[in-house]
């Protein structure tokens, strides 16, 4: 985190420098100006289940409870060859990819995250223009469910914790009162670096890591989207019941299996991640309409 | 700007926005890493529960079983050892007796082929709400109840843990690989389902 603000710092005084720039040529530059590189996966809740085809896999009713987005047959004995046959609840419709994350719950009543959740598939890299796909059949889980809170608040994939209303940077459920119809949000970042050989590592993390200094260590050189699950779980008021199937919030971890159709997710990588925009889950920018859009209006991509 | 920034925008898109604006002035920080290498995927371990190798010693499955049959029987054994005293119905409590002996034998052989598979004895699901074990909880409470009301709470606690445990070993007997993990996997869908057996005739369900 010091690198950045170090960065950022040297940014602002090289600004002042920079100021005798003629304001007009400022404005003419800004609809170029790349500020974010990244598309979203819209995917909503499929099942629960205590399975975990990464972690226990073959072994149904081995695991705490999980809420599964995406692919819609997701259980304990998935392969990428189950998953490829199955449906998704995914905008993608090529999207079969299978996204979980422990249960929420309110005393005994689960907490459902409602609608269409957003996993954001952003460069994890300062040099955006050199991120890849990842292959078919990668998986991995992000975070620990052992974690302790201090490990869970300087994770390097630590956003900004849960929040609801203006409470921010809470580091386990928030602690006062979420205003009525608020919802408690988490978003953490995946590893983005890939030993570029291994689907998967003993540890279902050890093949990938984070970048150094938003560049990718030797160790892991290849550049994949960096995943950022954003869920929305619709619960206020007094969460002092509230806890997580793995403990309490700090425990929070989440799970991919990569089974996108590979076409359509080089587009999406090529067009919004490489091409640095601000998609939506069809690979458009609202803000750069002029760039057209990665996939067509059914969300699949156009073949000749 | 042409539009606005997020307001939890990442030191990455922060820098590569300043690096666009001052691509000359700014010197430090937001230099251009080389390009990495292509990908070249290599599926080195394939899905553990997929593989059909007999004799090359446990897989994923097997380690999962193995892993949470540990805490889950030490969780159950810790209720049968209050049942003789705690309960009222007398064939209950032999049942818990016959049951205990069971568990224990199970327990020391989960524990041999955690040993000898070099796993920690670290109990990966502590903490965890998981199907059909007791919670340090759950034994708390059946710690102070006695008589009837134990007994109701035993059978119950007695079920979801048998049902659980069934279910785990015919995972583990379908997608292991290690020879004798399968085996103590068939032991206890056997020995549990006896069990299960004799409590639904002792409670008339």
């Amino acid at each position: 985190m010091s690198g950045k603000r170090l960065l950022l710092a040297a940014a602002l005084a090289a600004g002042l420098v920079a100021s005798p720039l003629p304001m007009a040529n400022q404005v003419a530059a800004a609809d170029s100006l790349v500020t974010h590189h990244e598309f979203q996966a819209n995917c909503s809740v499929t099942t629960h289940r205590p399975d975990d085809p990464i972690v226990y896999p073959g072994l149904s009713g081995a695991s705490h409870m999980h809420t599964f987005l995406g692919n819609t047959t997701t259980n304990a004995t998935s392969t990428l060859g189950s998953l490829l046959a199955g449906g998704t609840s995914c905008k993608v419709p090529d999207d079969r990819s299978a996204y979980w994350f422990p249960t929420m719950y309110n005393g005994n009543t689960m907490i459902v995250p409602s609608g269409p959740q957003v996993v954001y598939y952003k460069s994890g890299v300062l040099d955006y223009t050199t991120v890849k796909p990842f292959p078919q059949g990668l998986r991995f889980v992000v975070g620990s469910p052992t974690a302790t809170k201090d490990e869970f608040q300087h994770a390097p994939g630590a956003v900004e914790g849960f929040e609801c209303g203006d409470s921010f940077h809470n580091w386990d459920f928030p602690t006062s009162l979420c205003p009525a119809g608020t919802q408690v949000n988490i978003r953490y970042q995946a590893p983005s670096c890939w030993d570029g050989i291994h689907l998967d590592s003993p540890d279902h993390q050890s093949h990938l890591a984070y970048p150094v200094n938003l560049v990718c260590p030797a160790s892991h050189p290849v550049p994949v989207p960096m995943l950022e699950f954003k869920i929305a779980f619709p619960v206020d008021g007094d969460l002092s019941q509230v806890r997580l199937s793995s403990g309490r919030g700090y425990s929070w971890h989440y799970d991919f299996f990569n089974a996108w159709d590979p076409p359509t997710l080089a587009a999406l990588v090529k067009h919004c991640i490489n091409g640095g925009l601000q998609c939506d889950a069809r690979g458009f920018d609202q803000y750069k309409p002029d760039r057209g859009a990665a996939l067509d209006e059914h969300y699949r991509l156009p073949r000749a | 700007m042409a539009r606005p920034t997020h307001r939890k925008t990442v030191g990455a898109q922060r820098c590569a926005l300043v690096g666009a604006v001052l691509a000359v002035l700014l010197l430090t920080g937001c230099a251009t890493p080389a390009a990495a290498p292509p990908p070249t995927p290599r599926p080195a371990e394939p899905p553990p529960a997929a593989t059909t190798s007999v004799a090359s010693g446990p897989n994923a499955t097997d380690t999962a079983w193995v892993q949470l049959m540990i805490p889950m029987t030490e969780q159950v054994l810790a209720l049968l050892d209050l049942t003789p005293d705690h309960g009222a119905d007398q064939e209950l409590r032999e049942l818990a007796t016959r049951a205990r002996t069971d568990h224990q034998a199970t327990l020391d052989q989960l524990r041999q082929l955690r040993d000898r598979a070099g796993l920690p004895t670290t109990n990966v699901h502590a903490g965890h709400r998981m199907p059909g074990m007791l919670t340090t909880d759950d034994l708390a409470v059946l710690q102070q109840t006695r008589g009837e009301d134990f007994d109701r709470r035993f059978v119950a606690a007695l079920r979801a843990h048998l049902d659980q445990a069934i279910t785990l070993a015919q995972g583990e007997q379908r997608s292991g690989a290690d020879q004798d993990t399968q085996r103590l996997a068939a032991t206890v869908t056997e020995a549990s389902t006896d069990q299960r057996a004799r409590l639904d005739q002792l409670t008339g369900s």
